[in-house]
């Protein structure tokens, strides 16, 4: 019944995230019709993730973060927008809702439920919809290949495919318990741990969830980037293309995120150069706020030579459309562009970088949802300490087979904590292949790559963990809560 | 007509005038004119006759209130303060029995984390949730009963009783999804906290019911037999303190509800509600007239206990428990509750005190500037003796303060200091929902309760449990201030106020 339930907490963040980034940034920054629609949802979105940062950070470093305050905090904007549009009179309030009454008996009257299809069928027929058509065609096969990249591995996987999705689960526990609030990264996590804290969902399941969401939204960022840089529609779909079938990197690490407020701060000046809306320079004045917060890296090579294709591409366009606008190469060019990389260099999944096995991270979260918060221990390699911070307790298993493994064969010795439960790996994990030949003498003795990346130095603990939990297992009783080709889960009550 | 034919007639169709006005009006409408007027009473025109009317009511009645004896006044008083002091006595003493069996012997209501934190917060959403539909019950059952229609009254009370019963299951299921969802408890504990949550519910709305009937000695007996179950339970079985809890509230529920429903019943002129023909009044204008005290209820119980959420909130993530109030704080808490108590006694009988001099004041003073000034007086000479109670008690209690931990110690001086603060804008409120303006007590309320759990809560969490005091502290200060604020515009206005009530 995994599948089921994993559906399920999907569509509780997606929803989530919807109702905060779509309808609640609606309500709080209303604005006027005219502006292009993308521009104006990811205008809204910056802004309300800059407050959302703040509020959080805030919340965070008073120690009061949590569902109520982040629900107040967002129906505080919402009421003081619609204070400040509305006026605070009792008499204008009642005026509004008798006049709210009036309308849907109206609507009622008039049978308003039509009037979506209705419109939205005069809407597919009219000539500017016959224009958008393709090209809204296009966007839309290469909005399901790039959802399709980017969902494969969270759907398949509990475990993280990209390593700084551990650091940003970390930062994530720590919000939520009011510890280290302004440790970098900080947008990410925020943004991360008002879904989990709002839905009561588990952090991890958020992290898994949301970031490739997040990945695709930001995909689409630079697609209307580009597309407003150079005024041109399909140099946009063609952007979205590359960087979403072709960056594997997650746009959701600290270092790419900046670069996405970067190419939203540059669509919004752009369209500011073009339409002279103001909205586009508090959007640009947030994009890059975030920016500047998020602790920006330079560029990674395989996004740098995407946007230059992205820029020569939209640089012919603009030619072709100047020297022979009958031609319509301009439309044509990014298709057929799309069309040959895509039959040349067909995308492919990103390369997981996993850290677990799956029954770890599995198993972990089974402990958590099973047992009373805070009740009980494992001793773990480190990637569960973040998948336990704040809900137990947390010990590293070099640590403990150094502390214990002498004493584990003694009937009269106890583990200090009430239920414990130690991994241990039947068939050690294996980060690399082979065993490097050449590492660097800082990372060859850090502990965390000499106990759980090294081959050999994992299977060395593990083979010592499994002797200490078996020597124990003989004078204590116990039992093997998970057991599978790869991984046991032993549990030590007292 | 001769005059005093015409003074009757007057005084039968008003016999408590407000101004010449109004027995010029009357006047005019027993078919007297200015011409009339002056050629058979002698008066240059109406106006001037019902100004004679209006003096002549008023001499009469300060010449009845003359007559009374003095000790028969003075007992007429001691009554009334006894009445005051009983209901809320009828509460605090049985909590006061507790807090010293409590200090006695400490491990007599010992409980698990776990089900502190579930039975603390099920009775404060319970006194929040019935503080509501109490002050609605009270108001109706009082205003039929005034009217001598007891059976009105036993209707409507019951009606709200089931309505409220209805919003607490409502609330209560509410409650119960979002602790679930947020996994505040686990549904075990869940179940069983929403179980005492709608009993409690249900016995305060039956004890509200009960202080209509004027038996505050039965609310009384009702707690001290729910204690008796209690200790009987503990003593000779091997029940548990929990479930022992529980069945001494379901005792103490159904004793209530029968005193309350059979004390209407028995009430001389009471017919059955079934058989009763007595039309109800119109519901949705009763509701109109009564959210107010609805909203004030709910506002007034927040405010009284949004400091122990804030504390029971701020319990350290690595208890792993979402909810648990300190025991410290409690104890220190408690001290201040216990002076809390006291004072809203002597608060509800110098409301009562204050508002019986207003509208005698009003009858038998014509000059409205006095008025204003003797009022004035009365109100704050009243808050002086309130101050002075206040400081004898809490000399009186230096003795418990002393023999506390230091940080105990803080927290009840805090508290206390806090909760005069209350019983001084208690005062305030009070009056003015006498004067029938209770949405104006319901704002007040609203912003010092806002005041109280922002401030509770950000530094119960910041620096540490025992600090939720100072937004007790925080929010008596506000609800001082503002309530003060509007007194003296009220005092400014008192004609104008009189008139309201």
């Amino acid at each position: 019944m995994r599948w089921p339930n994993d559906a399920w907490t999907a569509c509780e963040v997606w929803l989530l995230t919807a109702a905060i980034f779509y309808k609640v940034a609606k309500a709080v920054f209303p604005e006027e019709p005219g502006r292009n629609s993308l521009l104006r949802f990811f205008g809204r979105f910056v802004r309300l993730l800059l407050l959302t940062v703040m509020a959080v950070l805030a919340l965070a470093s008073l120690r009061v973060l949590n569902a109520l305050t982040l629900g107040s905090f967002y129906g505080l904007l919402v009421a003081a927008t619609w204070l400040r549009r509305h006026g605070i009179s009792p008499s204008v309030i009642r005026e509004r809702f008798l006049a709210r009454v009036a309308r849907i008996e109206h609507w009622y009257t008039r049978n308003g439920w039509k009037e979506p299809i209705l419109f939205r069928k005069q809407w597919l027929l009219s000539p500017r919809a016959a224009h958008l058509f393709p090209v809204m065609g296009a966007a839309a096969v290469v909005l399901l290949l790039v959802a399709e990249v980017h969902l494969r591995w969270p759907f398949d996987n509990l475990r993280f495919a990209d390593p700084e999705a551990y650091t940003n689960l970390l930062r994530v526990r720590q919000l939520l318990h009011d510890t280290r609030a302004f440790t970098q990264p900080l947008v990410v996590p925020s943004l991360l741990s008002t879904i989990a804290s709002l839905g009561a969902i588990d952090a991890m399941q958020v992290t898994r969830f949301l970031s490739p969401l997040m990945d695709i939204l930001l995909t689409l960022g630079g697609g209307v980037a580009t597309a407003v840089v150079f005024r041109s529609n399909w140099v946009g779909v063609f952007t979205f293309f590359l960087l979403g079938c072709y960056v594997h990197e997650s746009f959701v690490g600290e270092g790419l995120i900046g670069t996405s407020f970067l190419l939203l701060g540059i669509a919004f000046l752009a369209d500011y150069c073009y339409s002279a809306r103001r909205v586009n320079l508090q959007d640009a004045l947030c994009a890059f706020v975030l920016l500047t917060i998020s602790s920006p890296k330079a560029f990674p090579r395989e996004l740098a030579v995407m946007l230059l294709l992205s820029c020569i591409l939209g640089f012919a366009s603009w030619l072709a459309y100047r020297l022979a606008p009958q031609y319509r190469v301009e439309s044509l060019l990014p298709l057929f562009l799309m069309i040959g990389i895509f039959s040349c260099f067909p995308p492919a999944f990103p390369r997981p970088h996993f850290l677990e096995y799956e029954a770890a991270a599995r198993q972990s979260l089974r402990i958590a949802e099973t047992y009373p918060t805070q009740h009980w221990a494992i001793a773990a390699p480190v990637e569960q300490f973040s998948e336990t911070f704040g809900i137990g307790q947390y010990e590293d298993l070099d640590e403990f087979v150094r502390q214990y493994q002498d004493r584990a064969g003694n009937a009269s010795f106890q583990f200090p904590d009430k239920t414990l439960f130690v991994f241990v790996e039947k068939r050690p994990f294996e980060y690399f292949a082979t065993e490097p030949t050449a590492v660097s003498f800082s990372i060859l003795t850090d502990p965390t790559y000499r106990n759980y990346r090294s081959p050999a130095g994992r299977s060395s603990l593990e083979l010592s963990a499994r002797k200490l939990c078996e020597a124990y297992r003989e004078t204590h009783s116990s039992r093997v809560f998970y057991e599978d080709e790869n991984l046991t889960v032993f549990e030590f009550s007292r | 007509m001769t005059f005093d034919e015409l003074t009757e007639a007057v005084l039968t169709i008003s016999p408590q005038l407000l101004d010449s006005r109004e027995a010029a009006t009357i006047v005019e409408s027993c078919g007297i004119t200015d011409r009339i007027a002056a050629s058979d009473l002698g008066f240059p025109d109406t106006f001037a006759v019902g100004e004679h009317i209006l003096r002549h009511s008023r001499a009469s009645a300060t010449l009845v209130a003359r007559k009374e004896m003095p000790k028969a006044s003075f007992l007429r008083e001691a009554g009334v303060a006894a009445h005051k002091f009983s209901l809320s006595f009828a509460y605090a003493l049985p909590w006061t029995l507790l807090l010293i069996i409590e200090s006695w012997r400490p491990n007599l209501l010992q409980l698990s984390p776990e089900w502190g934190g579930v039975l603390s917060f099920s009775i404060i959403a319970s006194l929040i949730s019935a503080g509501g539909f109490g002050q609605m019950i009270s108001r109706i059952g009082y205003f039929y009963i005034g009217m001598k229609e007891p059976t009105l009254a036993l209707r409507l009370c019951l009606l709200f009783a089931k309505w409220g019963a209805l919003a607490c299951c409502l609330l209560g299921s509410m409650g119960f999804l979002l602790a679930y969802h947020f996994r505040l408890f686990t549904p075990r504990y869940l179940a069983w906290g929403g179980v005492n949550f709608l009993m409690l519910s249900m016995l305060w709305m039956f004890c509200s019911m009960l202080s209509v009937l004027g038996r505050r000695w039965n609310i009384l007996l009702i707690f001290i037999l729910g204690g008796a179950v209690f200790a009987v339970l503990q003593a000779e079985s091997r029940l548990g303190t929990v479930p022992s809890i529980f069945i001494a509230n379901a005792s103490a529920l159904g004793i209530g509800a029968a005193s309350a429903v059979l004390g209407f019943r028995f009430w001389p002129g009471t017919s059955s509600p079934r058989t009763s023909s007595a039309a109800l009044p119109r519901l949705p204008l009763v509701l109109l007239m009564l959210v107010p005290y609805f909203l004030y209820g709910v506002a007034y119980f927040s405010f009284l206990f949004a400091d122990r959420v804030a504390a029971g909130s701020a319990i350290p993530w690595a208890s792993g428990l979402s909810f648990g109030i300190d025991s410290q704080y409690k104890k220190g808490m408690d001290v201040g509750l216990f002076i809390f108590l006291v004072l809203a006694a002597v608060v509800e009988y110098m409301v009562d005190h204050f508002m019986r001099y207003w509208f005698r004041l009003a009858e038998e003073e014509n000059n409205t500037e006095r008025i204003r000034y003797r009022l004035t007086r009365r109100y704050r000479l009243l808050l002086i003796v309130l101050c002075l109670l206040f400081a004898l008690l809490a000399s009186g209690l230096w003795f418990a303060y002393s023999r506390l931990e230091p940080a105990v110690r803080v927290t009840a001086v805090l508290g206390s200091v806090g909760y005069f603060l209350v019983a001084l804008g208690l005062f305030n409120l009070i009056v003015l929902c006498s004067l029938n303006q209770p949405e104006r007590a319901v704002g007040l309320v609203g912003v010092a309760l806002v005041s109280n759990a922002l401030t509770g809560y950000v530094l119960s969490h910041l620096i540490g449990v025992q600090f939720a005091a100072i937004g007790l502290l925080v929010g008596g200060f506000v609800l001082f201030v503002i309530s003060s604020r509007t007194i003296r515009v009220v005092l400014q206005q008192s004609g104008f106020f009189y008139a309201l009530a």
